[in-house]
């Protein structure tokens, strides 16, 4: 080889290394690559925009009745508040989210009472709701869930939709909680609708002590969400920041005392004849706790959401109302 | 045709046209690769990456169901000895009533499915699987049937024991059975069954009980007895539960029995758990004398029958311990010091008698 021969391929075999080197230096991601994937499903993750109405400092924000009648109660609840037209405008779409986990029936006090959520149904068509969207993620067979619990045919009795969960209704939603940062989410409803209002029962859970208006919205999480049994009152803590209803209710018609959240026994039900209606799930559900006879000052999820400025325990400083019924 | 350093001696002359143009191709593609795959990592995909669920559930293990008692013209095979594989769940509708789907069955891995919030209780229990069938009658009312295979003795009770109520109306149904309302629910060896109805109703209950004593007939008998049942005085006590982990809520107290006991004004509750040897039932002891003395006082101990009593005062609430052989035993939480120890010196009379 010549000598300028050589010279001149030492020197493309330089730019060459050079160039390369200079390349990967601009595509070097420092994250690693488990960050950068994280990063990058946030990144795509849809967001749940605020479904709250905005009433005024001054608005009460929560109304509590206690009676027999559901539908009087329901009435008189949301009449205290202020009417549903303060909360549901004509030609909206109205997305209602029940406890329908377990495949029990309505007597039990494990899933949402279907009385009451045929009264918030008939409430929302009174103010002009043009579409009532009804949708839960039962793990287990959603329609034999929907079923037994009497959902389904309160739904159809009031000409409400009924969506149940496929494949294609779950997306990555953005969280960004102190447990989950984005989860697999049961999106379409959400994407369908104007307004979300929130019907809970009250009862006792296995793992966080109660299940209220808070523990409700684990039921819209798809994928294998067992796993955050662990962490349950961090996860617990985070849905006041990933979903801002219009409205919540809960529903202590019946309490499931012991056993839950899925009871079973008659013995575990107490008459609660109470329902709760609010727009800050912190102070609804510190309330709600009381009804299980247990003190708020010993549930961690109530007091993590209250610290983040999710919401208030001490909702006996906000405008509320108590009123009997019938 | 080699040159002094060993190296062929080769000098391209002439470079066709073809192999330059496929030189130049694979140049482009390369090129093409790099752009690609520089968008595609610009362009997230989470999908890319997700967990297919039917993937889980196809890998999910396989629960053998139930092993029913073989029912026959000439009687049924009692004893796990005479257990086969039959329909599990099957034909447990009473007359008007029918099957409302097919039977499931879970593992302890995929339970959660079933009872989501739940399952934990029955992990803690060591739950092998659990069997469901739904059972449909007319005007939309049904019973769902549950049968809990929780693998031991100890478990089964101990499943059954910590969901019944304490005023709970016994019932003559497997090993122990109680009523509520149209619902039935037993535990019959290794297996804890509920039978919960939808409605409340004279009907129901007689449907409800019906499926409960067909059921009791076909889950085998099991060999044994719950240990923690006998060891326990039976006067004034109210009920026996039996915990497998975290007893009277302390951490290192595991496999443990407590009755609950009223006498008059007074109420306690006496605990027995048993350790494989005497000195693992010492050390427990000792863990729970460093309990008692972190947020108690513990008086000099006083001697029964040749063994050493502990008692700890919490302010007005007293617990009093000992060890016996392989046991370690004691009360918990008593109102007054006499009260704790008379409670706790009737158990170790008790456990004496055992002569274990």
């Amino acid at each position: 080889m010549e000598r300028r021969d050589f010279l001149r391929r030492a020197g493309l075999t330089g730019l060459a290394v050079a160039g390369s080197t200079l390349g990967a230096g601009l595509l070097y991601d420092p994250r690693g690559g488990g960050q950068y994937f994280r990063d990058a499903q946030i990144a795509a993750a849809k967001v749940l925009p605020s479904f709250a109405v905005d009433r005024g400092a001054n608005a009460v924000a929560m109304a509590i009745a206690h009676g027999t009648d559901a539908e009087a109660m329901v009435r008189a609840a949301i009449g205290e508040m202020g009417g549903i037209e303060r909360f549901v405008n004509k030609g909206d779409a109205v997305l209602l989210k029940p406890n329908v986990a377990f495949d029990r029936a309505p007597l039990l006090g494990a899933t949402t009472s279907p009385g009451v959520l045929k009264a918030v149904a008939v409430l929302c068509r009174e103010a002009g709701a043009r579409k009532i969207i009804v949708a839960d993620n039962p793990i287990n067979q959603p329609e034999g869930c929907f079923f037994k619990s009497g959902i389904k045919a309160a739904a159809d009795e009031v000409g409400a939709e009924l969506m149940l969960p496929r494949n294609s209704s779950f997306a990555e939603v953005k969280i960004d909680g102190e447990v989950l940062g984005t989860w697999t989410t049961f999106y379409k409803p959400f994407a369908a609708v104007d307004k979300v209002i929130g019907i809970a029962p009250c009862k006792d859970h296995n793992l966080c002590s109660g299940s209220m208006t808070m523990k409700n919205w684990y039921g819209m999480l798809g994928g294998r969400r067992n796993q955050f049994h662990q962490a349950i009152h961090g996860i617990v803590s985070d849905f006041p920041h990933m979903v801002k209803p219009t409205l919540v209710l809960l529903d202590a018609t019946r309490v499931l005392m012991r056993n839950g959240p899925t009871g079973g026994s008659l013995s575990d039900v107490a008459v609660g004849d109470t329902l709760v209606v609010g727009t800050d799930m912190v102070a609804v559900d510190t309330y709600g706790y009381s009804l299980l006879g247990r003190d708020a000052a010993n549930l961690p999820y109530l007091h993590k959401a209250a610290q983040r400025g999710l919401g208030t325990t001490d909702w006996r400083r906000l405008n509320w109302r108590e009123i009997q019924v019938g | 045709m080699f040159g002094g350093v060993g190296k062929r001696a080769f000098e391209r002359t002439e470079i066709s046209g073809m192999e330059t143009g496929i030189g130049a191709l694979m140049l482009l593609l390369i090129a093409g690769l790099g752009v690609g795959t520089y968008i595609k990592g610009q362009h997230f995909d989470p999908n890319l990456f997700a967990l297919d669920q039917n993937l889980l559930s196809q890998e999910a293990p396989v629960r053998q169901q139930v092993k029913l008692v073989e029912e026959s013209g000439e009687g049924r095979v009692a004893g796990a000895a005479g257990a086969v594989e039959s329909a599990p769940l099957r034909g447990l509708a009473p007359e008007g009533w029918r099957d409302l789907g097919a039977v499931e069955s879970f593992t302890a891995e995929t339970l959660y499915e079933k009872i989501n919030g739940r399952a934990e209780q029955y992990l803690a229990y060591d739950v092998a699987g659990m069997d469901f069938v739904g059972l449909a009658g007319g005007d939309g009312q049904f019973i769902d049937v549950f049968v809990y295979d929780m693998d031991a003795l100890d478990n089964a009770f101990g499943i059954y024991a910590v969901e019944r109520p304490e005023e709970a109306e016994l019932q003559a149904l497997g090993d122990q059975g109680y009523r509520a309302e149209s619902s039935y629910f037993f535990w019959k060896g290794t297996y804890y069954a509920q039978i919960i109805a939808s409605d409340m109703g004279e009907a129901m209950r007689a449907a409800s009980e019906a499926i409960a004593r067909t059921l009791v007939a076909r889950l085998p008998d099991s060999e044994g007895s719950v240990w923690g049942l006998e060891h326990f005085p039976r006067e004034n006590r109210l009920f026996v539960q039996y915990f497998k982990r975290d007893a009277l809520s302390l951490d290192f107290l595991k496999e443990t029995y407590t009755a609950k006991y009223r006498s008059a004004a007074d109420e306690w509750t006496s605990f027995v758990s048993l350790h494989e040897t005497p000195e693992a039932a010492a050390a427990t002891m000792e863990q729970y004398l460093a309990y008692l003395r972190d947020y108690g006082e513990v008086s000099a101990p006083r001697t029964v029958g040749g063994t050493q009593v502990f008692t700890g005062d919490f302010g007005g609430f007293y617990d009093v311990i000992f060890q016996h052989g392989t046991l370690f035993a004691g009360v918990n939480l008593a109102e007054g010091r006499a009260v704790a120890e008379r409670g706790a010196d009737d158990l170790l009379r008790a456990i004496a008698q055992l002569g274990k």
